[in-house]
């Protein structure tokens, strides 16, 4: 189990980015992370990881985050973090090298499904492909926690459908996904638990099945915890347009 | 890939291999520079001392009582080069940290690798290793600008504590 305790960030610009954030993910449970631009999403994982300085506690399975269980976690960014001049097969081997975990036949599969060239460089894949192997080797890591952060950028409708369907298919019982998207209305189908960040804050956090039981879907959810308000638009274009007139 | 070369190309980043060929002339290039380095900094400082032995008009005659300077100062300005060394290689481990977030941020991934020290021993292997390698250079060349030094001296010029530079 993953926890996180009163987990908060401040950067040294004096900027709050996640206040007193209190989270815990069981195995199993496809989370979704959501929030607006700034919200905290991508600085919660980097916590996680230990990418960052933070106060708080996050501890898996009772035990601090070190060397010993980082491998525990696997990572995917929008920004990709695999090397660029490398190829797929010496990501492989990488992977294979540091990871001892690394499940094999699971990146061979992934990599035929999404036809991904095996021996070329990854600088030379497009932006899609490149989302893609970004996936596959998180998936393939052979970690217990999957954190994902917007890892759907620059691709297609059809092939994020095809990667969804993948991922449900893959997915053992054990494995934790955390996926941070703003592609709401595309995830909620699928995810069990939507957790939501709004100015550092954790604003909610429910599971599909209590959202579906009290006939909402996760958008409304989103919508309702943000304080959405739907007229904003409309009575800004009117203020915009009389200003002109 | 041999047992050699992946231990040489774990000390490189990840997206460098190791190759020989490059090796043998990088190493060849830099013992050749040094050498020749360490060589003109002994050098710019022994030959003038030496001249001053001498009087030349009318003849060339020692002049009495005259020394070089002892060995150490004159070898200790090889120090320049050895600084430049320093410096050429930090900025090498600056760039190979930094090349962790060019084109991706695979800096991500080492930063959560099991191996603690995978990614100081990629940033700082090789260019620890070209500074060890040029410390043994400075070392050698130490012993030839010596040997010139003893011989090249005339006798009786050479100051008292001649060995001094060993701790003699």
């Amino acid at each position: 189990m993953l926890e996180l305790k009163q987990l908060s960030k401040r950067y040294l610009s004096g900027t709050k980015a996640l206040e007193d954030v209190s989270l815990t993910l069981p195995r199993g449970e496809i989370v979704g992370l959501f929030g607006e631009n700034g919200a905290g999403k991508t600085t919660l994982m980097k916590c996680v990881l230990g990418f960052l300085k933070y106060s708080g506690d996050i501890t898996l399975d009772g035990e601090p985050v070190t060397r010993k269980n980082i491998g525990k976690f696997s990572f995917a960014t929008c920004e990709h973090s695999f090397f660029p001049a490398l190829t797929p097969a010496d990501h492989r081997e990488f992977y294979r090298e540091h990871f001892g975990a690394f499940r094999e036949k699971r990146f061979q599969g992934l990599m035929d499904f999404f036809q991904l060239p095996m021996n070329r460089a990854v600088r030379g894949f497009s932006t899609g492909q490149k989302n893609q192997f970004e996936v596959i080797l998180a998936l393939s890591q052979g970690a217990d926690y999957i954190l994902m952060d917007e890892p759907f950028a620059g691709n297609d409708l059809f092939n994020r459908e095809d990667f969804y369907k993948v991922l449900l298919g893959i997915l053992e019982p054990e494995e934790t996904i955390l996926l941070s998207t703003h592609l709401i209305e595309e995830v909620q189908h699928f995810i069990s638990r939507a957790v939501l960040l709004h100015k550092g804050k954790l604003a909610g956090d429910s599971t599909t099945l209590a959202l579906e039981e009290a006939g909402k879907s996760v958008m409304d959810f989103v919508k309702e915890t943000c304080q959405y308000q739907p007229d904003r638009v409309v009575q800004a274009l009117s203020d915009l347009t009389d200003k002109e007139e | 890939m041999t047992s050699f070369e992946k231990k040489m190309s774990a000390l490189r980043p990840v997206w460098s291999k190791w190759d020989r060929t490059n090796a043998i002339i990088g190493w060849s290039f830099l013992a050749l520079t040094m050498f020749v380095g360490f060589w003109v900094a002994f050098g710019t400082g022994y030959a003038p001392a030496r001249n001053a032995l001498f009087q030349y008009a009318p003849l060339k005659v020692p002049v009495p009582g005259r020394t070089v300077p002892p060995f150490l100062p004159l070898y200790l300005r090889g120090l320049v080069c050895f600084s430049t060394v320093w410096l050429v290689m930090l900025g090498a481990a600056v760039q190979n940290y930094f090349g962790h977030f060019q084109g991706s941020r695979s800096i991500y991934l080492m930063r959560r690798l099991p191996q603690r020290w995978e990614l100081a021993r990629r940033c700082l292997g090789e260019p620890a290793l070209c500074l060890a390698g040029s410390f043994i250079i400075y070392l050698l060349t130490g012993v030839t600008c010596f040997i010139y030094y003893w011989f090249r001296t005339p006798a009786g010029c050479l100051p008292p504590n001649v060995w001094a530079w060993i701790g003699g």
